[in-house]
């Protein structure tokens, strides 16, 4: 155990994950949700709420907005709900499946903002909830655009604009994360950078060298003084 | 003592050495493959500021241009400019440049127990506690595998601390001082955050001049005081210099410095509630656009180390009173060591209050990272306070257990189910 095998340890590391980056994972497939609905404005906050019945995966949705106050303080949160058959808008309770939220200070002050959340396989006997809220109040102004270009040519999902009638008005893609910022729209999703084998591996690696640690320590320090007294003995002789 | 006896004794010493140095290589590179398998799990784009960095990075190596979309000034995409040319596709891209922030993360381990090595030297516990602490803090190594310039600015905020130590333990020379004014102007030039530490320069320096002066006499004293003042004030000048020029570039603007921010103000943000449990969470583990916290126990994991710690710094307090006597125990040089250890942890407490006030409620626990090492430092003294020195290996084996049991359980139970 010395400083040799250590580096040789990690240049086996590195190159292992070398190796398996060369291994790209096969883009997942993925399936574009159809959607038709309505827009109610939401009872609580600010915000509003897309009822809708899909089939197909949903793992986000986004938003296009313009921050008119610089005073921009709270949340904004993105959730999809299912409601329960028999529900109705007055007195839903939804199960929520799946929320994300960002922080208002976080947003540029004008832009694009996409929630992503876990894929969640839609049933199209079912009736969903895609609700944006916000925390902000009126009086910070805080104002959201809509506008009709699509940037997902085969996935708009809602057409047109919805507001609440307050302050906050959004647009909602119903497709999955940021990638179509990058190009990644092809393999789109939520996906690993890595295959499922590379991540596995790493893993074991991880527990391996974690054990290697852990042991190293468990294991008593070979005493110099047992190799030495001999020959101080010896000298004395 | 006889000559072999000596002769003896160092070689236990070096041998002790390598075996230390050994064990710290190891925690870096169980930190090197923790960081991958954050880099490799988490999707594009689910980390703070992400998009924004990329983008960037693939403006700067792609065009050639340099456009500031997070505010922050150029050196990080520069950097990653390199990784990013070495991957292929989008995913290699991406996985590259967020590895580039897991060694930068390793270095940091590496610079966490180099100081410790010269603050502890007769307590092995307190020297490899730290690194330990840094290496498996969660949070840590999934900043450090994201794309965000936290890592390099965390690298240089503790190498410039290790330096400082350094500078304060030993007699200054010009090499160290040009090592220190270099690293703020890099740290500087990572994110503008590190302005926060560059006060810290002027303490570092009394205390390297008081002890040298004591030793040398007044001259010395002198000499030293004018030529280290020269020097500290050209770093801040070339710095301020560079943070203006790269304002400049920024189509934003950085958020304005509100210096002269009431204490009263900054008190009215600490005593928020929540806020103080809301930076503690966010310090050791909260992942995704800080919207995936780890599970209880794992906080209650970390708020028990944590309490140990503290009990272990009081009782170390303590004990050190009883034996060199209070009054010297908070004179002489230990007096200035004192203060710079009570600015740092003050402009500490400072800058993230300072920081809330900027973000609007925006504060995150990754902003005391600049101060990792130290903190680290201090947790790893506290702990090894409670332990008798020669059970100092199963008491290691145990923390480091458990941190990587926290650890990879909340890889593969929290995060990865949470996008998969």
């Amino acid at each position: 155990m010395n400083l040799k095998r250590v580096l040789i340890a990690i240049s086996i590391t590195l190159i292992g994950i070398s190796v398996t980056i060369l291994d790209p994972p096969t883009p997942a497939v993925v399936v574009q949700p159809r959607f038709s609905g309505t827009t109610q404005p939401t009872y609580r906050g600010h915000g509003f709420t897309q009822i809708f019945k899909a089939s197909g995966w949903i793992s986000g949705a986004g938003v296009d907005f313009n921050l008119g106050e610089r005073n921009r303080r709270g949340r904004v949160r993105c959730s999809i709900s299912e409601v329960p058959s028999g529900g109705s808008p007055g007195n839903w309770r939804q199960r929520l499946l799946a929320e994300d939220s960002v922080d208002i200070s976080r947003l540029p002050r004008r832009g694009h903002w996409v929630f992503s959340f876990r894929p969640i396989e839609l049933d199209p006997q079912k009736t969903y909830t895609l609700a944006i809220e916000s925390d902000v109040g009126k009086k910070e102004q805080f104002t959201l655009f809509a506008e009709h270009r699509s940037v997902y040519p085969e996935g708009s999902l809602f057409q047109g604009d919805v507001r609440s009638g307050d302050t906050l008005s959004f647009r909602i893609y119903g497709m999955p994360s940021a990638f179509d910022l990058y190009r990644l729209i092809d393999s789109g999703g939520v996906q690993p950078i890595l295959s499922a084998s590379g991540i596995i591996a790493l893993l074991v690696a991880f527990l391996f060298a974690g054990g290697l640690l852990v042991g190293t320590l468990l294991v008593p320090e070979p005493a110099v003084a047992r190799r030495r007294r001999p020959s101080r003995r010896a000298g004395r002789h | 003592m006889t000559r072999i006896d000596r002769l003896h004794d160092r070689r236990l010493d070096a041998q002790s050495l390598k075996r230390e140095r050994y064990l710290v290589i190891l925690m870096i590179l169980v930190g090197l493959i923790e960081g991958a398998v954050f880099a490799a799990v988490t999707p594009a784009w689910r980390a703070p500021d992400e998009p924004q960095y990329f983008k960037e990075i693939e403006s700067l190596a792609g065009k050639g241009e340099f456009k500031s979309l997070t505010g922050h000034p150029p050196l990080y995409p520069v950097l990653a400019s390199i990784p990013y040319l070495l991957g292929g596709s989008l995913l290699k891209k991406i996985f590259l440049v967020r590895f580039a922030g897991v060694l930068f993360n390793s270095l940091t381990v590496w610079f966490t127990y180099k100081a410790a090595f010269i603050l502890f030297q007769e307590r092995r516990l307190a020297i490899l506690i730290p690194p330990a602490l840094v290496a498996f803090n969660p949070q840590f190594n999934f900043i450090g595998a994201s794309i965000n310039s936290d890592a390099l600015l965390i690298l240089f905020s503790t190498l410039f601390f290790y330096l400082g130590i350094k500078v304060m333990k030993s007699s200054m020379n010009l090499r160290q001082g040009s090592a220190l004014a270099s690293v703020a102007l890099l740290g500087v030039l990572s994110k503008q955050r590190f302005f926060v530490i560059l006060p810290l320069y002027l303490p570092v320096i009394a205390v390297s001049v008081y002890r040298r002066s004591r030793q040398e006499g007044k001259a010395m004293m002198k000499k030293g005081i004018g030529m280290w003042s020269a020097v500290g004030g050209l770093v801040l000048l070339a710095a301020l210099i560079l943070v203006f020029l790269v304002t400049s570039l920024a189509p934003t603007g950085f958020p304005k410095l509100e210096v002269l921010t009431s204490l009263e103000k900054v008190w009215s943000i600490l005593t928020l509630p929540g806020f103080l449990p809301k930076l503690f969470f966010e310090f050791w583990g909260y992942f995704d656009w800080l919207s995936l916290p780890m599970r209880n126990g794992t906080y209650i994991y970390f708020l028990f180390l944590t309490g140990l710690a503290a009990i272990g710094i009081l009782l170390a307090g303590l004990r050190r009173a009883a034996r060199l006597g209070l009054i010297k125990a908070l004179t002489g040089w230990r007096a200035v060591a004192w203060i710079t250890f009570l600015a740092a942890l003050s402009l500490a407490v400072y800058a993230v209050a300072q920081y809330y006030i900027q973000m609007g409620g925006g504060a995150q626990g990754r902003y005391l990272f600049i101060a990792i090492g130290p903190i680290a430092l201090i947790l790893g003294r506290g702990l090894s306070e409670l332990v008798p020195g020669r059970y100092w290996r199963p008491a290691l084996a145990v923390i480091i257990l458990s941190l990587l049991a926290v650890n990879f359980s909340e890889i593969v139970f929290r995060v990865i189910p949470y996008y998969y």
